[in-house]
């Protein structure tokens, strides 16, 4: 089977569920503890400390890693985080056969970041306000973008939409216009 | 250390993990970490538009720093 087949059968495989709540949650549960048992696991072959935390919410598992002492599973630019979020999404995926809903941070280094959207996001709303014309936020990932329209959908006269493919997809901030199909 | 971090993640993102093998050679002078799996396991390392397999080499890179200046992983199809 192709990365590609597969990508599309643990996105069918999700859409197809329909779970409790409580059955949603304990696959959330799961899907927290298999990473951070491999997040566990790969600490131990790089040698490196680290204290790991799980919370599960409504429509997310976190699985944070503080107390490395080092930037090393940071990265430049956080590249090395970036690694070790898809690494562990897929570890997940292989032996749940859906599609993981787990986020790894490493010492709040992602949660920074995603306030720092928001601001941006803040702002671009305000400006789509006063301009009238839409604005493009930058590529981010799926999490991100559902943050933003969290905040879109919070705020009146504006809406928005995903555009584009990943990893490029972006949030488009619009004045809201009712009536008016686009 | 960048052997058994390539080792444990292939072996954590397969379905047939004893089919894992881990070649160390040297090409120009640069250490090579040689992977192989089961054929049915190929789309498993590489991932969408070799996304999974780019996570690896990041990975094991990030894990050599300090002791050989970053091994470079070739995924081996056979």
């Amino acid at each position: 089977m192709s990365a590609d087949q597969h990508e599309q059968q643990v996105a069918e495989a999700d859409e197809g569920h329909a779970l409790s709540t409580e059955e949603w949650l304990d696959q959330l549960d799961h899907e927290a503890d298999l990473a951070a048992d491999f997040i566990e696991g790969l600490l131990d072959r790089l040698d490196l400390p680290g204290d790991i935390d799980i919370e599960v919410t409504e429509d997310q598992a976190f699985v944070r890693i503080n107390e490395v002492g080092t930037g090393l599973l940071i990265g430049r630019r956080g590249q090395t985080l970036e690694a070790l979020q898809e690494l562990t999404r897929c570890a997940v995926q292989r032996q749940t056969e859906q599609r993981a809903h787990v986020r790894v941070d490493v010492e709040g280094y992602r949660q920074r970041h995603l306030e720092k959207l928001k601001d941006k996001c803040r702002d671009a709303i305000a400006e789509v306000r006063e301009t009238g014309e839409a604005v493009r936020l930058e590529p981010m990932d799926a999490y991100e973008r559902k943050v933003m329209h969290g905040l879109v959908a919070q705020s009146g006269g504006v809406v928005s939409a995903s555009e584009g493919a990943d990893p490029r997809r972006r949030v488009v901030i619009r004045p809201d216009r009712e009536g008016d199909e686009d | 250390m960048s052997r058994e971090v390539l080792e444990y993640v292939a072996k954590a993102l397969v379905d047939q993990p004893d089919e894992v093998r881990i070649r160390e050679l040297e090409e120009d002078g640069q250490p090579v970490l040689e992977l192989r799996v089961h054929p049915d396991d190929m789309g498993k390392v590489i991932g969408k538009r070799g996304r999974t397999a780019k996570a690896i080499r990041t990975m094991v890179k990030a894990a050599s720093s300090d002791d050989d200046g970053g091994a470079h992983v070739e995924i081996v199809d056979e």
